[in-house]
């Protein structure tokens, strides 16, 4: 078997890894944002951050290249101030593997914070604890299992994402070619032994991933 | 050490708006807020603890001003040093007994670990027989274990007062009795000003030294300290104080410038603040009422006696109910067996004197409402 595909395999996981990181990030801050805090705009800033749920994600990878595109408002002023370019790197497919999976650990994470009982945050402050304690120590252990299970999501979504990663990222070898995309460039070139290796790996890590969800998520069913 | 507090908080919901506006004033030990449910009573507990924000007024314990929307104040639920016993104890679902009692003590944002020790710990868990379900989680105890673990978590902070919101309303009737005689055997250990809202009578037999009728967001019995089943309640002012030596010895005066004698000890004198010229109520009950027809050259040890006109009599079954008017405008009602009745041959308009000992009188003060 070539050696390369061990290589795109490191390089979707790296991926992956990124996307779900930052999503976790992200997801736990816009998540808490939306389920604690009242501000004007509150559903609508939802429903722009559900978008990538609904939006093919061509369209998506579309968005993408205008805003962090070297002409891009973003991505012209990254080039002209630090001469970072985004597009045709790992790091581009990181962005949009991020932005694709993203309303995944928003949903899970809004309905997590939302469900965490606002006493038990109260009998904490009376406690003399600052909001920054109570948020480690009471809410966010409340909702981690709702969360976790939204993060896991992510990961596996991440790990397929195709559509925006190509049109941002490319299909470059070794360099921005993940899993999903090299399954498509095998069909494509004929080579129906890579196929359906890369399809078999794929499917795999894809059952490993829901296995640990349904071992990791259930406590906030399960409780 | 007591509250002060006049609040105005007008809180909306897409129902309907709720005004509350509440003012009073307390010394007693133990203050307790009575009202049906609705009626702004959570409300105001959550403004002395700093959970509820007033839209204006003033909230101050001992003197200093936890809020002062004039000059403003607003001292965070953190640093006001209350103790906040929920009404569903609010008990941490994920972490043990011993976890939920450190709680307070283990600083930074991680959780105190489930073996966590101390001697603060140790001795609420001795002092509340927690000891056996110490490494449980709320979940697996018993609703009475689950409030014992709530109120160690409250105190092992060494709170200066202690809130109690509805604290047995969770609880069935039979455990529910049982409790009020733990926690009031409890609070006179800790000796902690007590705030409780309620919506329950019998928790002001209990805990109220002093009582507030809430309704419709504003305080409703103005100068009604409470609901007792003593019939007798007189309210007045503490004319004379005679110091003793196990026991002081209160003379308060009443409406027309009579005299109730009562007999209290030195702390429940120091904790009511009954000092000459406090305002002060006298609860006898109608049982403990002697009367007597024909007073005179009879000598009698008993301190109280007031003469007056008979004005009612109820008989009953076993027992009869007679009211006699004193000339200040009030009334004292006795309950005496039948058979007494008719040994004594009262008639409505004729003389009575209602005589009790100054041991049988219960002295309280009220929490000034507005």
């Amino acid at each position: 078997m070539d050696v390369s595909i061990w290589i795109t395999l490191a390089l979707t996981l790296k991926v992956a890894g990124w996307a779900t990181a930052i999503n976790t990030v992200l997801g736990i801050a816009v998540g808490w944002l939306l389920a604690r805090r009242r501000f004007i705009g509150r559903e609508f800033v939802d429903a722009v951050l559900t978008l990538p749920l609904v939006l093919p994600p061509t369209v998506l990878g579309y968005y993408l290249l205008v805003v962090i595109g070297k002409r891009g408002w973003l991505g012209g002023w990254l080039q002209q101030s630090f001469g970072i370019n985004l597009i045709f790197t790992w790091q581009g497919a990181v962005i949009a593997a991020t932005i694709v999976a993203f309303p995944l650990v928003l949903k899970s994470a809004r309905t997590a914070f939302d469900a965490v009982d606002p006493q038990l945050e109260n009998a904490a402050r009376v406690l003399g604890l600052s909001e920054w304690a109570l948020f480690f120590r009471v809410t966010l252990p409340m909702a981690w299992p709702g969360i976790l299970s939204g993060v896991l999501l992510v990961f596996a979504r991440s790990l397929g994402e195709f559509g925006a990663t190509l049109m941002v990222a490319g299909s470059i070898p070794g360099r921005t070619q993940t899993l999903s995309i090299a399954v498509y460039e095998a069909v494509q070139a004929g080579q129906d032994d890579t196929a359906n290796f890369l399809v078999v790996l794929t499917s795999i890590i894809c059952i490993v991933v829901l296995l640990a969800a349904g071992r990791l998520a259930p406590p906030s069913t399960r409780r | 050490m007591g509250f002060q507090v006049d609040i105005e908080k007008t809180v909306r919901s897409a129902q309907r708006s709720f005004e509350l506006r509440v003012r009073f004033e307390t010394t007693a030990r133990r203050t307790v807020i009575f009202g049906p449910s609705g009626s702004g009573k959570s409300l105001t507990l959550q403004a002395l603890a700093g959970l509820l924000k007033p839209d204006r007024g003033r909230i101050a314990f001992g003197g200093e001003a936890l809020f002062d929307s004039a000059h403003g104040v607003d001292m965070p639920a953190r640093a006001r040093g209350f103790g906040y016993l929920f009404q569903d104890y609010a008990l941490f679902p994920k972490l043990n007994v011993r976890q939920n009692i450190a709680f307070a003590l283990h600083r930074g944002i991680g959780n105190p670990s489930a073996d966590v020790g101390g001697a603060a710990v140790d001795r609420w868990l001795a002092t509340f027989e927690l000891d056996e379900v110490a490494s449980q989680r709320p979940g697996e105890l018993s609703g009475g274990q689950r409030q014992r673990t709530a109120l160690a978590r409250a105190l092992v902070n060494s709170p200066r007062a202690l809130l109690l919101d509805e604290p047995f309303s969770a609880l069935d009737p039979a455990l529910r009795q049982r409790m009020r005689k733990e926690l009031d055997e409890l609070l006179k250990r800790i000796d902690i000003p007590v705030m409780m809202i309620t919506h329950d009578p019998d928790d002001l037999e209990w805990f109220g030294d002093a009582a507030l009728q809430l309704r419709d967001g504003t305080i409703a019995a103005e100068n009604a300290p409470m609901k007792t089943s003593a019939r007798n309640n007189f309210a007045g002012s503490v004319a004379a104080i005679r110091a003793g030596a196990i026991n002081d010895e209160i003379e308060l005066e009443i409406a027309g410038g009579l005299r109730i004698v009562a007999t209290v000890t030195r702390e429940s004198r120091d904790a009511l603040n009954l000092v000459p010229g406090a305002k002060a109520f006298a609860l006898v009950k109608a049982s403990s009422i002697i009367l007597v027809t024909e007073a005179e050259d009879v000598r009698l040890s008993a301190r109280n006696q007031l003469a007056g006109l008979v004005t009612h009599i109820n008989p009953g079954a076993i027992n009869t109910e007679v009211v006699v008017d004193l000339p200040g405008g009030g009334s004292v009602s006795a309950v005496i067996t039948n058979q007494s009745a008719k040994q004594l041959a009262l008639v409505v308009g004729g003389a009575a004197t209602a005589v009790f000992k100054a041991s049988s009188v219960i002295v309280g003060v009220a929490a000034k409402a507005a």
